[in-house]
């Protein structure tokens, strides 16, 4: 044993081909199943020229759907920001009953398919629905109108911000806020001088992830929405007009819009993780300074770490107590 | 909304002998001295009654409105059948796959430095990040019979577009990053202890990973294929460019349901969305029952 | 099966964790690898196990190199966390290492069932084999490893810290327990502990390591009652430091006095005295702590007013007590019973001065 030589992981590495092919299978497989359809959004695009490219995502009818889009999230947002403070708030710093039956609740729009999300709006807002005749009689209008998308866009968009902040805040416990309370601090001034700056990071992946789906939604909004041109449009619909039109070169123009936003999306999110895990590490590490024998299992073949992702179990660097699944986020 | 005047109350300071707020008293099971406990519920449950429950409950009530015969006729009809074993086929079969896909992709994110890792991780998310009505056009794009991929699936007589496999295909996209970011952080925080045991006792890497590997991730495979097939089940926007969207043939059932809607024929459209709700809940506390039993080992 | 290391090299990045390494541990020995964090002690091991792979030098085992993975090697290996196949029951994961046999050399299954159970029984675990490892406590997860890495009949154990994880009662228990294993089983053992009194208690010989060398490896009552570096003396038990030669301050005057190096005197190697000799410290007497059977007592100079322990039986502290109406403030002088100095060592040849009399 005299040539100074160190594999990769010592005894638990795979042979340098074995590795090499699986590198190149994944990105093979990566390149074609992600990049391509990306790609072909923007070649689309400007297929027929940038002029005709400028034209479609300027025109009167392209810039109100993205008006309407833009007020659809800057409604669902805000809203689901104060219900996922108010959630977290409750579930992660008290103990009471009904909470695991409560965070499934939470869950629920994750697992109702965006269509039936539109539906059941459809079932009581509707001129048949049950506050039909109400609405009728005060000469409101909630579907085929802007309300009924804003509405569906909140309840599609619903548990983002909530399952982001309850893991976060359960895994950072009571004890400050209760310092804070000891030394006589008000509610308000605990949640906004102790709990949020806590959260901050985890807050903003929350709106980051809200924002995206809300501009995104489509089955939902389409359900609702009366498809009328100029009024009730967001750019998701916008787009399937254009299309069913075979105006495909707008069509992909203004997709690519929404392409851009998806990866400013991606871009903002990796900087946020980045920022929570090394706010998760730092907080870890100092809790166990001086404990010898909790230095669990240091060793691992990773190569980075990623944290827990938004639609995958709550669950993190610290298990704490079960916290009622999650479940897919069906298609917007 | 019960919180109402008790939110003062609350607030200012629960000291003993002062009358806790209702909610505070009904529910919690140890005090505490935080206070806005029935403020935050409140809020908390009157959103989800007013945003999620109420409209759910809608569905549940216009189906009891129903006879028998007729929700049996409404659901079950024919079309909705084949209609329904598009969507649950296809949703199996692409879930399948993303999760061996998922899994290849995961092991070479976490185990193997290369360049642009860092961009490639970012990326895995770009299915559920992209709009499904801009991921439905671009895939159609691309298999359509003169796309980049298409043309050549063309040659050797295979049709994607505006197929039952077209759907296929849309299913597996968006069911990728499920099963990647499930596997992901179980992956990365296996420690080597047990892979060097299991070299220490003899076993090669292929026998390790077959053996111990594997196994360990198992639930969180498992956890993912869940996920990524309960998104494809209730998934719209991205299928309904690709698929032909013929009744009985290439029909997922959500969009049977909005035809129905544009035919006026609620309770048909509701009676199909409730099968497609109960499905989904009994899909959620699957996950949820996976999910606690791998807590529970977790602690070896 | 022996081990024979010579001229071991291995560095992590710009640390360097095992610096020039030679070291025998002869066939059917228990040896202690002891030493403080960071010190190579567990590198040591892996290079042994062939986790590692050493930058220099060589490993042989019973004359042999050593093979290249630790597949080839028949070292059998403990964790400090055990490391227990959290899917497989106990009896899977005490058989896994006759399962992953070639098919040549696997057993048949009436004889896997038969090693397991004859090894659950020796690890006194025998009614457990269809649990699984997260039903277990620590110290059974620990004898189930121990189970599992002798089931493939290692020709060297190793064990990684194997008592770190659990509780101070336990890990008494678990090391005597591991020590009568060894009598009755006769394999080579090596083991990495932090922990003194675990190295002394179990060792048959004790391989005292630090910055990535080994200071001194003989038996328990060799490396503390002769220490061959400061560093040794000072990791095996309490020691008292003095500058100078013990009873001479610096600058006392006294033409013997050699006012270099250090004195070192363990706290029982002091006696106290009530009248002053020649050649003692004259001290005031600050606490007196009594822990189990002994006295402690912490006296300050008189001269520097540093701080001087003293050890000894509770019943001779009594007696002297009485004797000397020894209370807090009261004076005392100190003699040193046995002094240790290390004379200008340098690598690896230290002198020792017993200097008994003073």
């Amino acid at each position: 044993m005299s040539a100074p030589s160190t594999p990769v992981a010592g005894a638990t590495a795979e042979p340098a081909w074995v590795r090499r092919t699986l590198i190149g299978s994944a990105l093979v497989f990566l390149a074609g199943f992600l990049l391509l359809p990306l790609a072909v959004v923007f070649v689309e695009a400007l297929k027929k020229g940038l002029a005709v490219y400028l034209a479609a995502i300027t025109e009167p009818e392209a810039v109100s759907a993205l008006r309407l889009t833009l007020l659809a999230a800057a409604v669902a947002v805000p809203t689901n920001v104060v219900i996922g403070l108010a959630a977290a708030w409750s579930l992660a710093k008290f103990r009471f009953r009904g909470q695991n039956v409560l965070l499934t609740l939470i869950d629920l729009p994750f697992s109702v398919s965006p269509v039936i999300a539109g539906l059941i709006y459809v079932l009581l807002f509707g001129l048949q629905g049950w506050f039909g005749p109400w609405l009728k009689a005060h000469d409101l209008q909630v579907i085929f109108a802007v309300p009924g998308i804003v509405l569906a866009t909140v309840f599609v968009t619903f548990p983002f911000v909530a399952r982001e902040l309850i893991p976060t805040m359960q895994a950072q416990g009571t004890e400050q806020e209760e310092a804070a309370r000891v030394l006589g601090a008000s509610g308000w001034h605990i949640l906004r001088r102790v709990t949020l700056p806590n959260v901050r990071w985890a807050l903003l992946y929350g709106v980051i992830l809200c924002n995206a789906r809300a501009m995104g939604e489509f089955g939902a909004v389409s359900v609702v929405s009366g498809h009328v041109r100029g009024v009730t449009d967001t750019l998701p619909l916008h787009i399937e007009i254009l299309y069913n039109e075979y105006q495909s070169a707008a069509a992909f123009a203004v997709a690519s819009l929404l392409a851009l936003l998806a990866l400013v999306t991606l871009a903002l999110k990796a900087v946020v993780e980045r920022r929570m895990a090394r706010a998760a590490r730092l907080a870890v590490q100092a809790a166990r300074k001086d404990d010898v024998a909790a230095r669990g299992p240091q060793r691992s073949n990773a190569v980075g770490r990623p944290r827990r992702s938004a639609y995958a179990q709550a669950g993190g660097a610290a298990h704490h107590a079960p916290i009622g699944g999650a479940l897919a986020a069906p298609a917007p | 909304m019960t919180a109402g005047n008790s939110a003062a109350a609350t607030f200012v300071g629960s000291a003993p002998g002062r009358p806790r707020a209702p909610l505070s008293r009904a529910l919690l099971t140890r005090t505490s001295v935080l206070p806005g406990f029935d403020l935050s519920l409140g809020i908390t449950l009157f959103a989800l009654g007013l945003i999620v429950l109420l409209p759910l409950s809608a569905a549940f009530a216009k189906t009891a409105t129903l006879s028998w015969p007729a929700f049996v006729d409404a659901a079950f009809s024919p079309r909705v059948l084949a209609s329904y074993r598009l969507t649950f086929g296809a949703s199996l079969a692409a879930a399948s796959v993303s999760a061996a896909f998922g899994l290849l992709v995961t092991w070479v994110l976490v185990r193997y430095p290369f360049p642009g890792r860092r961009i490639v991780d970012a990326l895995i998310d770009l299915p559920f990040a992209l709009p499904t009505a801009v991921a439905g056009i671009a895939l159609t794009a691309l298999y359509a019979d003169n796309g980049w991929v298409g043309r050549w699936l063309a040659l050797a007589g295979v049709k994607v577009a505006y197929s039952p496999l077209g759907v296929f295909v849309a299913l597996t996209f968006i069911g990728l990053p499920f099963v990647v970011r499930t596997v992901q952080p179980v992956l990365a925080d296996l420690p080597t202890g047990i892979e060097e045991a299991a070299a220490t006792l003899g076993a090669s890497r292929a026998q390790t990973f077959a053996r111990v590997i594997l196994p360990a991730l198992a639930p969180a495979l498992l956890t993912g294929f869940a996920l990524a097939f309960a998104r494809a089940v209730g998934e719209y926007g991205s299928v309904i460019f690709i698929a032909g969207n013929l009744p009985m043939v290439s029909e997922i059932a959500p969009l049977l349901i909005v035809t129905k809607l544009e035919q006026y024929d609620y309770a048909g459209a509701t009676a199909i969305a409730v099968v497609l709700l109960v499905a989904a809940f009994a899909l959620l506390l699957a996950i949820n029952a996976l999910q606690a039993r791998a807590r529970r080992r977790e602690s070896a | 099966m022996s081990i024979e290391i010579r001229h071991l090299h291995k560095r992590f990045g710009k640390t360097v964790v095992c610096d020039d390494l030679d070291l025998d541990i002869a066939d059917g020995e228990l040896v202690a690898l002891l030493g403080p964090s960071g010190s190579g002690k567990t590198t040591l091991l892996r290079v042994i196990a062939g986790l590692e792979t050493p930058d220099a030098g060589s490993v042989r085992l019973h004359g042999a190199d050593a093979a290249s993975d630790p597949r080839g090697r028949r070292v059998g290996f403990v964790f400090q966390h055990y490391a227990l196949f959290a899917h497989m029951t106990i009896f899977e994961n005490v058989a896994f290492g006759l399962r992953v046999r070639p098919r040549a050399t696997r057993p048949d299954e009436a004889m896997i069932r038969k090693r397991v159970h004859e090894l659950l029984a020796l690890v006194q675990l025998d009614g457990l084999a269809d649990r699984y490892p997260h039903q277990l406590s620590g110290g059974q997860r620990q004898r189930i490893a121990l189970a599992r890495a002798l089931a493939v009949e290692p020709d060297v154990l190793l064990l990684d810290e194997p008592f770190g994880a659990l509780d101070a009662k336990v890990r008494k228990d678990l090391r005597r327990w591991l020590r009568r294993l060894h009598d009755e089983m006769h394999v080579t053992t090596v083991f990495v502990t932090h922990d003194q009194d675990e190295a002394m208690e179990v060792a048959d010989r004790v391989v005292i390591m630090n910055h990535g060398r080994i200071e001194q490896a003989g038996t328990p009552d060799e490396v503390y009652d002769h220490p061959k570096t400061p560093f040794v003396l000072q990791f095996l038990g309490d020691v008292n430091l003095f500058h100078g030669r013990f009873g001479h301050a610096p600058g006392a005057g006294d033409p013997q006095a050699e006012h270099t190096g250090v004195s070192y005197v363990r706290p029982h190697e002091l006696q106290v005295l009530g009248a002053p000799e020649h050649g003692t410290l004259a001290v005031t007497l600050s606490q007196v702590l009594t822990v189990g059977t002994q006295a402690r007592l912490e006296f300050r100079r008189i001269d520097d007013g540093s701080w001087v322990d003293v050890q000894l039986p509770r019943s001779e502290f009594a007696i002297l007590e009485a004797k000397l109406g020894l209370a807090r403030g009261s004076r005392a002088w100190l003699k040193a019973r046995r002094v240790t100095r290390f004379a200008a060592w340098s690598d690896g040849d230290p002198a020792v001065d017993p200097a008994a009399m003073i």
